[in-house]
């Protein structure tokens, strides 16, 4: 089956929403999407990505940000499938650090750095970066609803 | 070769000791000369955040991650610090330094324009009254040939250069004394919601140690970072932060970037290049990319008529990473010589010149830094503010130093990333749990907001087979030296850090934390001595190398800085220091160096 380049997008901005728990808006805010799904091309060649997707559309999600019972059994089996495992992982690291964690392991750009989402994950914002003001270290911390 | 005589003092290193020294001297009005090894960088804010953009694309986040690596001027990294293999530490034979053990010495510095305070975390405590005479009181360590209030005009210099942001009332402890009315440039940092939990987690409740009781009082720390400036500074006269050099605008207020080592984004915190700009504005000369080689000196009279230096060409160190340039062998002469290079560097450059002092390269220090970490009962809000906001100074003197080090506690805010690289540490452990999605960030959240570290700085005592040395078989891409290293911790250190790890079982205790601390046996820096796991890093403090005091036998420089056996020459930085006390050093080399310019304008004048 033929996938268009926009159908692949669409696929690989559901799977992200569901691989890092965060909803779509935080994902397109970070502008970093199609570089992403570039970056993982790159590495593992378009064949390898778009059998992932494929599997991912087979499961037939309906809202990515809230998912059935049996959906998300679906996407655990995926998850840890033999074939599937180190590139879901890798995608999870791509997203939460800005690095790709390959054999040349390296920093994306400046951008994916700052917008690392283990940054938002702990409740913090990336060293060196997106500053939250004078003092505001002395309040409590945010608490966030996971 | 080409000699050049034009000015009155040259300066060998444009890092916090030399920005001051040159400053200083260009006030009153003399010619001064820095030659500076690091490339060429111009003040403009654009070159700064190119080591911004360095670190953030860096894939290792060390305090050199932002600073390239730069063959004609090579700087040693924590990573050339290697495992335990077989109960031996191994070393990277070709990091810069050449380390012989036994003991991992595992310090670093950095060689660029401005120096190792463009990565310092920017704590500036006083030293102790009693860190000056440790020799007579507890009868360990040295005595220093001046004390606490021969240096205290000093200190109040180095405050207003640096921009200390402390309050007076919180910082006079174990005899530490300020004039009357003196305020600090600015008022305290905040405090983290950390360090305000842990005071009220552990009210009441002492440390009980060998039958004294310490109290567990969690006090701000001054730090080189702007804040609020105060307005009875100077006698009602207020005080300017300083903002970022060629950005000024940037910078006025620390924003809680939590990047202070390895590069403050704003330059709210200060670096050396806000020295280094306002004497270039009073016509300091600097040469970049020319690397201090030798001093010549005519060996009756000891007087020194040069200092040799080799000029490398243009050459971009973000993008040539590896290629050693060409270069050119010049010698500056001048009235008089300071030597700023930093403790290691200074030292080498006298062995590499054959001067006789023996206590040249010896006495090495640091602050041997013990790391414990745990969870706080609950969350706190890790990786927010600056470094370390406070600390514990409760065993920073007692008469337990006869027998065993006196340390800092300093508390950390940025969760276990200096001892456990957090947070990626805790994201690959979520995976290898499976855990991805909500479920991923709910574990991330919930272990990182609880962590913290505690960072106790033991004080170490200078001995003479710790020590810079060189070798005529290890030398660096332009022929240099590069530093040979013999070090070791003694018994009197380990018996610091084992009250210190006593501390910390204690405190998690007292505040109904957990431990997590757990050291692995093959890491560099770990110990076992009588049965209790050890592990400590270095703190950056290099000290001792040319140490102060009162002849030629027990020292290389005399109370003025200046060497016993070179009269035109006056050396700045750590390697003066002869005691480390648990202070972080930088203020008190920042005041002796006010001290030194002091002294070396008189001395031109006579
Ligand atoms: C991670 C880290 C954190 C730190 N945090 C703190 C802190 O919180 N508080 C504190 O008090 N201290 C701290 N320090 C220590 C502090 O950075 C140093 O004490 C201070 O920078 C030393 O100043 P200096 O001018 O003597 O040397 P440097 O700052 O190292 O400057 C020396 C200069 O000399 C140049 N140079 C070297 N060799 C030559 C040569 N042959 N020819 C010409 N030029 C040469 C170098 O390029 C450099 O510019 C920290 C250090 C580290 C590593
Ligand atoms: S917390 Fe941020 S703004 Fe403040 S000094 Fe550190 S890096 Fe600079």
């Amino acid at each position: 089956m033929k996938i268009t380049v926009s159908e692949r997008l669409d696929w690989f901005e559901k799977l992200s929403v569901i691989l890092t728990g965060f909803s779509r808006s935080e994902l397109l805010g970070t502008g970093l999407i199609e570089i992403y799904l570039d970056t993982i091309d790159q590495h593992l060649g378009e064949d390898h990505v778009n059998t992932l997707l494929d599997s991912f559309r087979k499961i037939n999600i309906q809202d990515e940000e809230d998912l059935t019972a049996e959906e998300s059994r679906n996407i655990q089996e995926l998850v840890e499938s033999k074939s599937n495992e180190s590139i879901t992982k890798l995608v999870i690291l791509l997203w939460y650090t800005g690095q790709w964690y390959g054999k040349n392991s390296y920093i994306v750009s400046s951008q994916s750095y700052l917008e690392g989402l283990v940054w938002k994950a702990i409740g913090a914002h990336p060293m060196g970066g997106k500053q939250p003001g004078y003092g505001t270290w002395g309040f409590p911390p945010l608490t966030f609803s996971s | 070769m080409s000699t050049e005589n034009t000015y009155d003092v040259v300066i060998v290193g444009a890092g916090i000791t030399g920005a001051i020294v040159a400053n200083q001297l260009a006030e009153k009005g003399h010619k001064v000369l820095i030659l500076e090894a690091g490339v060429q960088k111009s003040f403009d804010f654009e070159s700064y955040r190119a080591y911004l953009h360095h670190y953030y694309q860096n894939t290792i986040k060390i305090p050199n991650s932002p600073y390239p690596q730069n063959p004609n001027a090579p700087q040693p990294l924590v990573t050339d610090v290697g495992d335990i293999e077989d109960g031996i530490q191994q070393f990277n034979k070709d990091g810069y330094f050449r380390q012989y053990g036994p003991a991992p010495f595992q310090s670093t510095y950095t060689r660029a324009k401005g120096g190792t305070t463009l990565h310092w975390l920017g704590t500036c405590l006083r030293m102790l009254p009693s860190d000056f005479k440790e020799k007579d009181l507890y009868d360990s360590g040295k005595n220093w040939p001046i004390n606490y209030y021969d240096l205290m005009p000093y200190y109040r210099m180095a405050e207003r250069e640096i921009g200390v942001s402390a309050d007076v009332e919180e910082q006079a402890f174990f005899g530490i004394e300020f004039e009357e009315n003196y305020v600090y440039p600015m008022t305290k940092i905040p405090q983290s919601h950390l360090d305000k939990k842990l005071t009220e987690w552990t009210k009441g409740a002492t440390f009980d140690y060998e039958g004294k009781t310490y109290p567990y009082k969690v006090v701000s720390t001054p730090q080189g970072r702007n804040s609020n400036p105060n307005p009875n500074y100077n006698n009602g006269e207020g005080y300017q932060p300083v903002g970022a050099v060629g950005n000024p605008d940037l910078g006025q207020r620390c924003e809680g970037n939590s990047a202070c080592v390895p590069i403050c984004p704003v330059q709210a915190k200060y670096n050396a290049l806000k020295t280094l700009k306002k004497a270039v504005d009073k016509g300091v000369v600097i040469y970049s990319q020319c690397v201090a080689s030798e001093i010549l000196y005519d060996e009756d009279s000891g007087e020194i008529t040069g200092i040799k230096y080799k000029e490398y060409e243009d050459f971009d160190s973000l993008t040539d990473t590896s290629k050693p340039c060409n270069y050119i062998e010049k010698v500056i002469t001048a009235k008089r010589y300071v030597l700023a290079a930093h403790a290691v560097e200074n030292a080498k450059l006298m062995l590499a010149s054959g001067f006789k002092n023996k206590n040249i390269g010896q006495n090495l220090m640091d602050h041997p830094v013990l790391l414990t970490w745990g969870l706080a009962p609950e969350a706190i809000g890790a990786f927010r503010g600056p470094g370390s906001t406070s600390g514990i100074p409760s065993l920073r003197d007692g008469t337990f130093r006869k027998d065993r080090s006196a340390f800092r506690i300093e508390i950390g805010n940025w969760g276990w990333n200096w001892p456990a690289g957090s947070p990626t540490t805790e994201l690959q452990e979520g995976l290898s749990k499976q855990l991805f999605g909500k479920e991923l960030r709910a574990f991330l959240l919930d272990t990182v907001q609880k962590e913290f570290r505690l960072g106790f700085l033991i004080e170490q005592q200078a001995l003479s087979n710790n020590s810079v040395t060189i070798d005529d078989r290890y030398r660096d891409e332009l022929g240099n030296y590069r530093p040979i290293i013999n070090y070791n911790i003694t018994d009197h250190e380990k018996e610091g850090m084992l009250a210190a790890k006593e501390f910390s079982k204690q405190f998690f205790d007292a505040l109904s934390g957990t431990d997590k601390t757990q050291y692995s046996p093959d890491k560099g820096g770990f110990i076992l001595y009588k049965g209790e796991e050890l592990w400590w890093q270095g703190a950056g403090h290099l000290a001792g190398t040319h140490i102060m005091g009162t002849d030629k036998e027990n020292s290389v420089v005399d109370k003025y800085q200046r060497c016993h056996e070179h009269k035109n020459l006056f050396l700045v930085g750590c390697g003066n220091m002869p005691t480390m006390g648990t202070s972080n050093p930088t203020l008190t080399i920042a005041a002796l160096s006010f001290w030194a310019a002091e002294n070396i304008s008189k001395d031109l004048n006579s």
